[in-house]
């Protein structure tokens, strides 16, 4: 798994000098597809994530785990949001342009005609 | 007890030549006017600011204690309990069997007394501590002097063992021991001393103060460290921690009151259970707090018959460890009259780390040494020796001889230890015909002030004052602390990093100790790192970054000077 090859990069980041920290050398090597600058400034933000969360102090595989839920949890957030935001917003924007528009209208009609 | 009158009495000692420019005076001068170092001994009690123009007070910078932005404590308390998480996920495969348990577990038959292992305290040392355990206790073998050498060792199965390669890291710089005026060195002229007299007093005296062990070099040592301080008499012990949880319950006893200060030191707070006094804390450093449990004591006296108290003590260190602040102490004396209480000022770090000549906070503040009531220090940081000591009127030392656990069940200081003392002192004080003393104190605030000044510039947050040279650079994150104490040292520099027992559990912090022995290459170069891993690692959280330093040739500050 993608976890596998990024621990052995963990320890080189504590003793890496010239790493790329801005965002904007970053954008730059973007640009340019200049694939190691990439890299690195990728595995550094791989770097930040395991201090920020703390689980830089964690043995491999617990971080594999810990990255498994992550990114299932991740995973479901964008498949429901892709598959149902649309519908309940194109659900939401009919009921307020009726009640604007058609006052008389009984929402009982508005829901037998669709 | 005995009530404790306080009678001033002259200090009868011989006339050295001291530092200062008042060398002519103190040899001239007989009877009760000895000038030293500008500090005025006379008959009378000096009152602060008046009379004697020596006592200049001081202005005092002000601490800092910077707070940082909302996320990054945030971020520390998601950390701790994602990992806290993960402690109670590998208890649990402990307890089923799935996992070898490599700390100490109870005995098959003690599982169902009353558990051993289950409190919070060894659920954090097994699950969180365990895992960053390589950053302390670093094996050395050097000398700790300003540089080190470390040896390196790896640990195969995640910190619960260690194995040494048999490399050793050389030319560490150390940050980290409080070694302030750079006396822990191995110089054979200022070490022959030394040798002579364990030559001539051997090493152990295998004895207690009170039996056979009281040798004419603790006596010799007792007088120099009263002429240092400024103070009538002074008595030693052989360890700093004792000396302060084997006094403390001399002093004071039941129907005593104890103020003290929220962030004292462990010593402080175990003398002070040990006495059986009660005791109010009051928050750091806060004199309103203070006044507030002053009145509050003074009106309705002791808890359940409202008589009054025996005795108020207030307790205040002279510089705290973990934080890098200062003691207020012109407003603490002015509290001390106004409500009658006594002070014990522990002065472990500041004693030959502040003042211009190194007598600490009292000469830092400008204030008379003999208004303290209680002067204790230790002889561990400044001195490079061992052993503590508590100073002040003739009387309240005297009663601390015979009365002080220290004196009667203690063995005796060690006579190398002693006269490495009695030779670092005379350093300081310039009585061996040197500026060397001088030099040192001076090269330690230079030292401070720059370190200070270019952390603080480079945009970390840093606590405490100005003047201390104890320097703690906050971290908050527990994935950071971990990481940064194994870059700094990967760059060949030692650092101490303190987390959650030492520390709040939201600040942990790494702790930078300067020492007049640091050269300003040294510091540049862990200026540098700092710069460098600040920016990798992201800590640089200050808000208050000052400005770029301004060009020299700018012509509009040419104006406003003139």
């Amino acid at each position: 798994m993608f976890n596998v090859s990024a621990v052995a990069w963990i320890w080189n980041y504590d003793l890496s000098v010239g790493i790329v920290t801005s965002a904007r050398s970053a954008a730059v090597s973007v640009l340019r597809m200049d694939m190691k600058n990439m890299r690195e400034y990728v595995g550094w933000l791989y770097y930040q994530y395991l201090l920020i969360t703390g689980i830089y102090v964690l043995e491999p595989w617990e971080q594999s785990i810990f990255n498994t839920l992550l990114f299932t949890m991740v995973a479901m957030v964008i498949y429901t949001s892709y598959v149902f935001v649309p519908i309940h917003v194109r659900l939401a924007l009919e009921f307020f342009s009726e009640l604007v528009r058609g006052q008389p209208e009984s929402t009982v009609a508005l829901m037998n005609s669709r | 007890m005995t009530s404790l009158k306080y009678r001033r009495v002259n200090v009868s000692d011989e006339h050295h030549l001291r530092n200062g420019a008042l060398k002519a005076h103190s040899d001239l001068k007989q009877g009760s006017n000895n000038l030293k170092n500008g500090y005025h001994v006379t008959e009378k009690v000096q009152k602060n600011g008046n009379g004697d123009s020596f006592y200049q007070p001081r202005v005092r910078g002000e601490d800092s204690f910077e707070e940082a932005p909302m996320y990054v404590a945030v971020m520390t308390y998601m950390g701790y309990g994602i990992v806290i998480l993960f402690g109670y996920f590998r208890d649990f495969l402990r307890a089923v069997g799935l996992e070898k348990c490599h700390q100490a577990q109870e005995r098959e038959e003690q599982k169902d007394f009353v558990p051993l292992y289950q409190d919070f305290e060894n659920f954090y040392k097994r699950n969180l501590y365990m895992r960053v355990r390589d950053n302390w206790n670093r094996p050395i073998c050097s000398l700790p002097g300003p540089v080190f050498d470390v040896m390196e060792r790896v640990s195969d199965d995640y910190n619960w063992t260690f194995r040494l390669t048999g490399k050793t890291i050389e030319n560490v710089i150390n940050m980290g021991s409080y070694n302030y005026l750079g006396f822990a060195e191995n110089n054979v002229d200022f070490l022959k001393t030394v040798a002579e007299e364990t030559r001539q007093y051997g090493v152990g005296v295998c004895s207690t103060r009170q039996e056979l062990g009281n040798l004419s070099i603790h006596e010799k040592l007792e007088r120099l460290v009263a002429e240092f301080l400024g103070v009538e008499s002074a008595m030693a012990f052989g360890m700093g921690f004792a000396t302060n949880s084997m006094n403390i319950p001399a002093l004071v006893g039941k129907g005593c009151l104890i103020l003290s200060d929220e962030l004292n030191h462990t010593s402080l707070i175990l003398g002070a259970r040990l006495s059986g006094a009660t005791i109010r804390v009051f928050k750091h450093n806060n004199m309103q707090s203070l006044e507030k449990l002053l009145k509050e004591a003074i009106c309705s006296g002791q808890p359940r018959t409202h008589r009054g108290w025996k005795k108020i003590l207030i307790m205040v260190e002279g510089i705290y460890s973990m934080e890098g602040s200062l003691v207020r102490l012109p407003e603490i004396l002015a509290l001390k009259k106004k409500y009658k209480a006594y002070l014990y000022l522990d002065e472990a770090h500041s004693i030959g780390a502040v003042g211009p000549t190194g007598r600490g906070v009292t000469e830092h503040f400008g204030v008379d040494p003999n208004e303290v009531d209680v002067l204790m220090g230790t002889f561990t940081k400044s001195f490079g020796a061992t052993g503590g000591y508590i100073a002040g009127k003739k009387e309240l030392v005297d009663y601390l001889r015979s009365h002080s656990h220290s004196a009667v069940y203690a063995t005796a200081m060690s006579p190398p230890v002693v006269e490495q003392i009695i030779r670092a002192i005379k350093c300081i004080m310039g009585v061996d015909g040197t500026t060397e003393g001088q030099r040192r104190v001076r090269q330690l605030s230079e030292n401070t002030r720059y370190l200070r000044s270019r952390l603080k510039e480079m945009g970390f947050i840093i606590y405490g004052n100005q003047d201390s040279p104890v320097v703690p650079l906050l971290l908050y994150l527990p994935g950071k602390v971990g990481a940064f104490s194994r870059a700094m040292l990967k760059r060949k520099i030692g650092v101490v990093v303190v987390g959650f027992p030492a520390t709040p559990i939201a600040e942990a912090r790494a702790r930078f100790c300067v020492s007049a022995a640091h050269t300003r290459e040294m510091l540049d170069k862990v200026l540098q790192s700092l710069d460098e891993l600040g920016d990798h690692i992201r800590v640089k959280f200050s808000r208050h970054r000052p400005s770029r330093r301004q060009e020299l040739y700018n012509e509009t500050d040419f104006e406003q000077d003139s």
